[in-house]
Parts: C-alpha cells; sequence; structure tokens
C-alpha cells in the first residue's frame, strides 16, 4: 500500500468553517479579561505607592516634630525622649525595593519615591547625628552609597551585609541611610562630592570611608 | 524589565484568546455533545499490530471479542511484525472466524497497520494498539459519525490505564484535559493527530489516498492532516472511552514525547498548505497556528519565569555568602508583616491574575472532562502533579524536539518495539 502525499492545491469548499463571529466575541473576551488583569495590577501598584507616599508623609511629619523638640529643649537637649522611627524607615524600604522591582529601577514613580525618600533619610541621619554629638550617644551613623547601574553586584553585596548588621545590632547601636549615588537629587550630588565618593559601593561609618565591597568582620570592626 | 512585562503580557493574552475559543465553542455546542445514533452497522475490521506482546495479546483480543456489536459484523486482524517471543503463537490460539492472524517481517507499526489494511474486508478499519483495553461499547458511539460522508476518521477518548505512580499521573491529567479538548477540536473541524489506541478509518480513504505513511514517526499526525488537507472531516466520541497504559519511567516518556513532537514539526512542514490562511478553516486560521504559537510563548514563559525565580534564589545564595547562615539571623529577620506584604505583593501583581486565570481554566477543563467522560477516579494528585511539574516537563521535551527538528538528528528507532501501547526505540 503507498503513502499518498499530494498537496491539495484546490481548497476544498467543504473545508471552509470557520466562524467570524467566535473568533471577534473571543477576542473582545479575551480583551476584557487581560484589561482587567492590567487593571487590577496597576491598581494595587498605585494603591502601594499611596501607601508609601502616606508612610513618607507621616514619617517626615515625626522628624520636623523630632526637629523642633530638638530646638525646644536647647538647654537639655539629651532628655526628651527619642520617637524611634528606623522601624518605620525599614517598612518603607521594604516597600520601594518590592515597587521597584514591580515597576523597574527606571520607573518614574519609583525615581520620585526615592528621591522623597532620600531627602527624609538625610533629615533623620542630620537629627541622629547632632543627637549623637551633644548626647555622646554610642551608636553608629553609616552612610551607604549605591548604585544600580555600576557595580550593581558589589553593592547588592555590601547592602545585604548592612542589612545583617542592622539585625544583629538594632537601632541602637548602628543607624543605616541608604543612597542611591545616580539619584538626580542635588543634597545627593551634594553629598557625593563633600564625602568624594568616586566608587560604588562607599560605606562611610562615622565618617571613616571603606570604598568598595567590605567584609562582615570589616564593617563590625568600625562600628562604636 | 518592559521587554519582560511585554512577553508576559503577550503569553497572557493569547493564552486567554485560547481558553476564550474553547469555552465559547463548548458553549456554542454544549447541548450537542452526544453522539449521534448509528442507524446501520457497517462491517468493520480491527488492525492490531503487535510486536513482541506475548503476555497480553490474548488479553487485548478477549477485550475486542467482548465489545457491543453484532458478531457478524466485524472481524480482528492481528498483524504479528516479526515478533521474536511467542506472540504470533499466543494470538494463533484465539484464531476463529472473528480472529484472523497474520505475519510479517519486522518493519514498524505504520507497515504493519497497511499490511492489515490489505488483509481487511470492512468498510470501516479500527486500528487499535496491543495493549489498550475497550470499554464494551465504544464503536456503537462512534460508527454513527459515518452516517455524514465526508466523515474519514472517528477518534475515541483517551484515558489512561495504569494511573498509579507519579510519571503516569504526569500523564494522567494531560489525557483528561486531552479528552475534551479533542472534543472541542472536532468542534472546531481542527483535529489534527488520530491517537493509537482506537480510531475507526474508512478504508475508502486507504483506497484511495494511500495507507500509513511507513517512513514517519508519527503516522498518526501525518494521517490526520492528510486527512484535514484533502478537506475531509475527522470527529471525537467524547463517550467512546478507550484505557491505555502510557510509559511508566521518565526515560520512556521523553523518549515517546520526543518522538510524538518532532513528528509534528516535519509534519508540519510536510503539510505547510494546511496553515494557508486562505483555506478558511477553523485549522488553518486558529488551532494550527495556535499550536505552534503556544509551543514558542511557552519557551518564552518559562525563560522569563526561570529568571525571575532564578535570580531570586542566586540573590539569596550571594546573601548567604557574604552574611552566613546563622539561624538565628532567619527568626531575626522574619517578620510577620514582611510576610504578609511578600504575599500581597505576588497576589496583587498582573502576572498572579494571569496565572491564577491559566490554572482555573485548566482545572475547569479537566473538571469537565472528567464529568463528560465519566471518570470516576479520584483527580486531586494527578492535578497537583499537573500544575506544578507538568510545565517544565512540557517546555523541556518541546526544546529538545525543536533542537531535533532544527538540527536533523535523526532519531534511532531501529525496529521499533511495541512496548505497552507506545512505541520505544
Amino acid at each position: 500500500m503507498k503513502t499518498l502525499k499530494k498537496p491539495v492545491k484546490d481548497f476544498p469548499k467543504s473545508g471552509e468553517n470557520y466562524d467570524f463571529n467566535k473568533y471577534a466575541a473571543a477576542v473582545g473576551f479575551a480583551t476584557i479579561i487581560f484589561l482587567l488583569g492590567i487593571f487590577l495590577g496597576n491598581y494595587f501598584v498605585q494603591e502601594k505607592i499611596s501607601a508609601i507616599n502616606e508612610m513618607q508623609d507621616s514619617v517626615r511629619l515625626e522628624v520636623m516634630s523630632m526637629e523642633l523638640q530638638n530646638q525646644l529643649f536647647q538647654e537639655r537637649p539629651c532628655s526628651d525622649p527619642m520617637i524611634p522611627l528606623e522601624g518605620k524607615l525599614e517598612e518603607i524600604t521594604s516597600k520601594i525595593t518590592s515597587t521597584e522591582n514591580r515597576l523597574g529601577k527606571d520607573n518614574t514613580q519609583v525615581l520620585e519615591i526615592k528621591k522623597y525618600y532620600s531627602l527624609i533619610e538625610i533629615n533623620h541621619y542630620l537629627l541622629m547625628k547632632s543627637r549623637k554629638d551633644k548626647c555622646n550617644s554610642d551608636y553608629s551613623l553609616v552612610l551607604f552609597f549605591y548604585s544600580n547601574k555600576n557595580n550593581v553586584l558589589e553593592s547588592e553585596k555590601q547592602g545585604y551585609v548592612l542589612d545583617n548588621l542592622k539585625g544583629k545590632y538594632t537601632s541602637d547601636k548602628i543607624k543605616v541611610y541608604s543612597f542611591d549615588r545616580d539619584l538626580d537629587l542635588d543634597i545627593i550630588k551634594t553629598m557625593v562630592s563633600f564625602y568624594n565618593i568616586t566608587d560604588v559601593p562607599t560605606t562611610i561609618i562615622d565618617e571613616k570611608k571603606l570604598e568598595g565591597f567590605h567584609d562582615k568582620e570589616e564593617v563590625e570592626e568600625l562600628i562604636a | 524589565m518592559q521587554l519582560l512585562s511585554l512577553i508576559v503580557y503577550v503569553t497572557a493574552y493569547f493564552g486567554i484568546v485560547i481558553s476564550s475559543i474553547i469555552f465559547m465553542t463548548y458553549f456554542a455546542h454544549r447541548k450537542n455533545l452526544s453522539d449521534p445514533i448509528a442507524k446501520r452497522f457497517p462491517f468493520i475490521s480491527f488492525v492490531i499490530p503487535v510486536y513482541n506482546e506475548e503476555k497480553v495479546i490474548g488479553e487485548t483480543i478477549k477485550s475486542i471479542l467482548e465489545v457491543n456489536y453484532p458478531k457478524n459484523k466485524y472481524e480482528i486482524i492481528v498483524v504479528d511484525d516479526g515478533s521474536t517471543d511467542n506472540t504470533y503463537q499466543e494470538a494463533k490460539k484465539l484464531e476463529s472466524s472473528i480472529v484472523r492472524v497474520i505475519r510479517k517481517e519486522n518493519g514498524g507499526c505504520a507497515s504493519a497497520l497497511n499490511y492489515g489494511i490489505i488483509h481487511a474486508r470492512g468498510e470501516l478499519i479500527a486500528r487499535s494498539d496491543s495493549d489498550t483495553l475497550l470499554s464494551k461499547d465504544p464503536l456503537t458511539k462512534m460508527i454513527g459519525y459515518f452516517e455524514d460522508k465526508n466523515v474519514m476518521a472517528v477518534t475515541s477518548s483517551m484515558n489512561v490505564k495504569n494511573h498509579k505512580g507519579f510519571v503516569q499521573k504526569l500523564q494522567w491529567s494531560e489525557y483528561v484535559l486531552g479528552m475534551f479538548l479533542r472534543k472541542i477540536f472536532d468542534l472546531n473541524n481542527s483535529l489534527y493527530v488520530i491517537p493509537g489506541p482506537l480510531s475507526v478509518f474508512r478504508k475508502k480513504f486507504f483506497d484511495k489516498y494511500g495507507g500509513f505513511d511507513e517512513s514517519c514517526v508519527t503516522e498518526d499526525t501525518e494521517m490526520a492532516m492528510r486527512i484535514q488537507s484533502h478537506g475531509y472531516t475527522i470527529k471525537n466520541s467524547l463517550n467512546a472511552s478507550v484505557y491505555t497504559i502510557v510509559p511508566e519511567t521518565f526515560s520512556s516518556l521523553i523518549k515517546q514525547r520526543i518522538r510524538w513532537y518532532t513528528g509534528f514539526f516535519h509534519n508540519s512542514c510536510d503539510y505547510k498548505q494546511l496553515y494557508d490562511v486562505r483555506r478558511k478553516t477553523n485549522l488553518s486560521l486558529f488551532f494550527l497556528p495556535a499550536a505552534l504559537l503556544s509551543i514558542f510563548l511557552s519557551f518564552i514563559a518559562f525563560a522569563v519565569f526561570a529568571y525571575y525565580n532564578i535570580r531570586g534564589i542566586v540573590k539569596y545564595i550571594i546573601k548567604l555568602g557574604v552574611t552566613g547562615i546563622s539561624f538565628e539571623d532567619m527568626v531575626r529577620n522574619f517578620s510577620f508583616n514582611r510576610f504578609l506584604d511578600l504575599g500581597l505583593d505576588y497576589i496583587t501583581s498582573p502576572y498572579v491574575f494571569f496565572l491564577v486565570f491559566g490554572i482555573l481554566s485548566a482545572l475547569i477543563l479537566i473538571l469537565m472532562s472528567k464529568y463528560y467522560s465519566g471518570e470516576k477516579r479520584g483527580l486531586f494528585f494527578t492535578c497537583l502533579i499537573f500544575f506544578i511539574v507538568y510545565p517544565f516537563f512540557h517546555v523541556f521535551t518541546w526544546a529538545i524536539s525543536f533542537i531535533y527538528f532544527i538540527t536533523g538528528i535523526k532519531q534511532k528507532w531501529g525496529s521499533r518495539e511495541y512496548k505497552r501501547g507506545v512505541f520505544i526505540s
């Protein structure tokens, strides 16, 4: 028995069986479901961004209130209780990281949030620095400059080390402020030039500068 | 990032379109899923190609002898394809006015089928594998379709007999899902595979257009495409259940799939006219292009999935590398809020919405298939394995098959072994 495989050039009439309406309806239905998925996804992202903004505003208020307290108690600068804001800052960082993962590191909304967050961090840092100087507190202040463009892996590794130490020593002992060196923000640029940041990652622990990646033990030695 | 999102969205959209077509076809024909009643009982020749099946051939013949069909209206032709064991002798023991046993030199399944067809007297040819168990009445459910002169073949609902074991369970859901999908394809006149365990053909087609392609590794797909290319119809009976034995080891399963999938690529090249949109058929406009596109998109979607997850794992390993592994750290860093946040983050991602949509669609189809096929066995574990392991297996086997296809590596089938209803090289 032979096998015949003649290509059929004249398309048989009986084969014409497609139903345009069915395809149109399917595409229409699929489009609705698809848009619903996109809409829900975007809605949740926007919700998260608003939540971050709200949290940032509330932290900003707390920082301002601490600044005012500082000024009010000029004569007794170390007697007023400190409002622990590190937990909130930590929460904002985690939310920004997940939004960054969702929307991308170059997303305008993400960059705007990060700028505002950097300002809050600087504000908090200055307050903590002035307290440390005046009250002789024994916590270490760490400024961490990283980049999402160059030496990303080294920056990430340094970030893990600092996160780990933050967890180990708690905020009474170490306060870490992270800055994206490439952020288009004047104050960051000023800090970069002030501390002469030429390499990423750069970690400044109580004014002592560490360039490049430094392991846990090296960083730990510099913590007060 | 944008490119990755685009890929995920295109894949998701395409997946939703496919689901929509399936469900719309179902709703348009849901009252029409039963089989047409046969007005007459044409003479049927069962052709059973066998190779080294001495242990099961007797049981196979007996199961066919028990089917509900007038005894004077069918014959069984067992074609021994040069077995080296006692298959021929075992089959001979059951020879009767209904059962005929013939033998030939080993030449593969297609050649054995063709040899049997030459000796067949029937108006219809029922092709069955040597280790397929038939239910009592698949034939009566299938032959009604032949009232339509344009119908050249009817396929059955293929289920798994040996469902116990991980590898078998991995395939079982796919088979169950396949039963319903085959009906959906039928309702769109777009069947392009006629599986071996039980299919009935009009002999007239073989007389006019030739028998099974003996040079082809997937003679069942080739035959289906040939029937389609001539403008004829292939139907499916959702109620005609047959139970087949599936591969029980990963290596035999992978070999089987590589054979099927490379065969599909080759058949698609041979019958590229079926992809011509000017044919204006569901097959050419949607089902065949969708089959190819879904393979391509599943590669991409898998790559994206792997990229995200592997990146996460690599980062975690790097983290452990610089911070050291400490149980104390893990406990300290564990915060319920963070955990909740992460969970919420996952759930609210549009990717997860689409993933859940896909899983739900497949689950609904499996349940519908279970309902319509009358499957009584529990499907919980097979579904679990299907959703977790099957995507990896699917992409892996299609990827290997694609490499085989584009590099032109010849599969060394040698003298094909007819093992438990599937061919193993």
